[in-house]
């Protein structure tokens, strides 16, 4: 029986933290990965696909392309805990918009690592904008903040700098 | 991002999309009928 056919594991997301680069495209925000050139779409799922490049060995051998994320694999959307988001947050490359953070849902197959999750669908579910969110000197926060309201989820300017945000909304969660 | 050795490996499926529904477009603005009166404001 393919894990497919069995019974679901959970009937809710899976919930962890990631950073986003803010890219700008058409006249408005998207966010998107720290590590890939992928932007996520408002108001649709992100669906995982293996961007790895495929080996000579693999493609001699004929490897077929495989659902994303495999065990053996290193593909699939990640997601971390909190306590790990902050270094990612401080990683996004300058050329971008901007950057902010945020909790994100992982659905359909879900990868538990160490220390976090690799997901094969997701959508964000709150996003955080420190108040140097923006790396432009033409835009403020609150021009990423407003510019990324089309995901439709609820979006929280954070009073602190990217370096301090997430510790901030880590104590006032612990609290 | 590095999140370390997998684990183990979840079936997850929602009961509810955890994508928002698309909000409704702005209403657009409304336009009197050329039928309207126009307002004479009284002098």
């Amino acid at each position: 029986m393919s894990r497919s056919d069995e019974a679901p594991d959970f009937a809710e997301p899976i919930e962890a933290w990631r950073a986003w680069r803010v890219v700008r495209r058409d006249e408005r925000f998207v966010l998107g990965s720290i590590i890939q050139r992928v932007t996520w779409p408002p108001g649709r799922a992100l669906k995982a696909t293996c961007l790895r490049r495929p080996t000579l060995l693999s493609r001699l051998r004929r490897k077929d392309v495989h659902e994303s994320p495999r065990e053996s694999c290193e593909c699939g959307i990640y997601a971390t805990s909190i306590d790990h988001v902050a270094f990612y947050l401080s990683e996004t490359p300058r050329t971008s918009a901007g950057r902010v953070f945020g909790l994100v849902a992982l659905w359909d197959t879900v990868v538990e690592c160490e220390r976090g999750y690799r997901a094969a669908q997701a959508y964000p579910t709150r996003i955080y904008v420190p108040v140097d969110a923006s790396h432009s000197s033409e835009d403020g926060w609150e021009e990423i903040a407003f510019g990324l309201q089309h995901y439709g989820v609820p979006i929280e300017p954070i009073a602190a700098r990217s370096r301090d945000a997430v510790s901030v909304i880590a104590e006032h969660l612990a609290a | 991002m590095n999140v370390g050795k997998p684990q183990r490996v979840h079936r997850v499926e929602p009961i509810r999309s955890p994508v928002p529904a698309k909000p409704a477009p702005d209403k657009a603005p409304s336009v009197p009928s050329p039928d309207t009166p126009a307002k004479v404001s009284a002098r």
